[in-house]
């Protein structure tokens, strides 16, 4: 579930959150918060404990996965995996690169 | 008579389950697997049911003419007479003071050295120990031995035509075209082979200097290193970056982790 990204519906207590993301498929689970990271996102019109299909429109409307995209934490994210990913002919690439870039 | 109509229902209802189970055969197995992993017929009943033995012909096999245990030999001799009767396999002088059992059979087949997939002619790959360790250099083929053939390019890197193992080898996801690479024919495991010195007779004062010289690449490896290497670097050098890639030495730094890198 790693860099997923979930909207929470409900609090069950201090350490667990009722969660979902039913554009994504996410499954409405509870969830302890300690495995969650707060995202500077509030999907407006989502009451307490709202159903899937209004919690599916709320996100619709507030074009969830699109925002997400664009908040900084998603980019690192990306970079991060980017960079796991990199074959050595492209690590060496980016090692030129870096290297010329200092030099200009 | 109810007797006798229970039994013919019985064999009734046996005969029509068995009409209704196709005989396979030359389509396929007549043994289906039921349920649970179990056949549906005991090897007795498929003896009966492949009939092998009607369709067994019997080769007529010529009688054997014993060896013959005896043969007469001339002897020389005056006295000794003209022939004498030896036997055609000796006894044995050796016998054992314990006994032994008989070694079991060696079945070991050798089989062909299966090469990673993500060995591909081409693949540069990351030679990990030996003189030539952290380089970078182009696979060409695989050996009949199961090693692998592999060029620096020399000039690029300094790494010969060489076997390789693959064990002590890393496949990265670059590749060099080597369409155009002609590999002589004479390139085999028999050409990589370690000549044995020859013995000199020891003079008298050299007893203990052995002057071991250099090793020196014979004329012939010098020709096919120019003839594999020219089509290898000529690809090569139309991305400038791949030839400072093959010329730079692959290491690890802090953070990186093998296990967690792509190659």
């Amino acid at each position: 579930d790693l860099g997923k990204v979930v909207v929470i519906v409900d609090i069950a207590d201090g350490n667990r959150v009722l969660v979902e993301n039913p554009g994504t498929g996410f499954p409405r689970v509870l969830y302890p918060l300690r495995r969650l990271g707060l995202v500077n996102l509030v999907v407006p019109g989502i009451l307490r404990g709202a159903r899937t299909g209004n919690v599916k429109k709320a996100c619709e409307k507030f074009e969830l996965t699109a925002k997400w995209e664009k908040t900084s934490e998603s980019k690192k994210m990306q970079l991060r995996a980017k960079r796991a990913s990199l074959t050595d002919f492209e690590r060496f690439s980016v090692m030129i690169n870096r290297k010329n870039k200092a030099f200009k | 008579a109810r007797r006798a109509n229970i039994l013919l229902f019985i064999s009734k209802s046996l005969s029509f389950s068995l009409s209704f189970e196709p005989a396979m055969g030359e389509r396929g197995s007549r043994n289906p697997l039921l349920p649970g992993g179990v056949s549906r017929y005991s090897r007795s009943k498929m003896f009966a049911r492949r009939a092998s033995y009607k369709k067994r012909k019997t080769v007529a096999v010529a009688a054997k003419q014993p060896e013959p245990r005896f043969t007469s030999k001339q002897v020389r001799g005056e006295k000794n007479g003209s022939t004498r009767n030896v036997p055609v396999r000796a006894s044995t002088k050796m016998y054992p003071t314990e006994d032994t059992r008989p070694k079991l059979k060696n079945r070991k087949i050798n089989k062909p050295t299966r090469l990673r997939k993500s060995i591909q002619p081409g693949t540069v790959l990351i030679l990990l120990a030996n003189a030539h360790r952290g380089k970078r250099v182009v696979f060409l083929k695989q050996l009949t031995s199961g090693l692998l053939l592999v060029t620096g390019p020399y000039r690029v890197n300094g790494c010969p035509l060489r076997r390789v193992d693959q064990t002590y080898v890393i496949a990265t996801q670059t590749k060099v075209d080597i369409s155009n690479v002609n590999i002589p024919e004479r390139v085999d495991d028999a050409y990589f082979r370690r000549q044995a010195k020859a013995r000199k007779s020891k003079a008298e004062g050299e007893m203990f200097e052995e002057k071991t010289a250099g090793y020196k690449a014979s004329d012939e490896r010098k020709a096919d290193q120019k003839a594999v290497d020219a089509a290898i670097l000529a690809s090569v050098k139309k991305t400038p970056e791949l030839l400072w890639y093959l010329r730079a030495k692959f290491t690890l730094h802090k953070g990186q982790y093998p296990h967690q890198m792509a190659f």
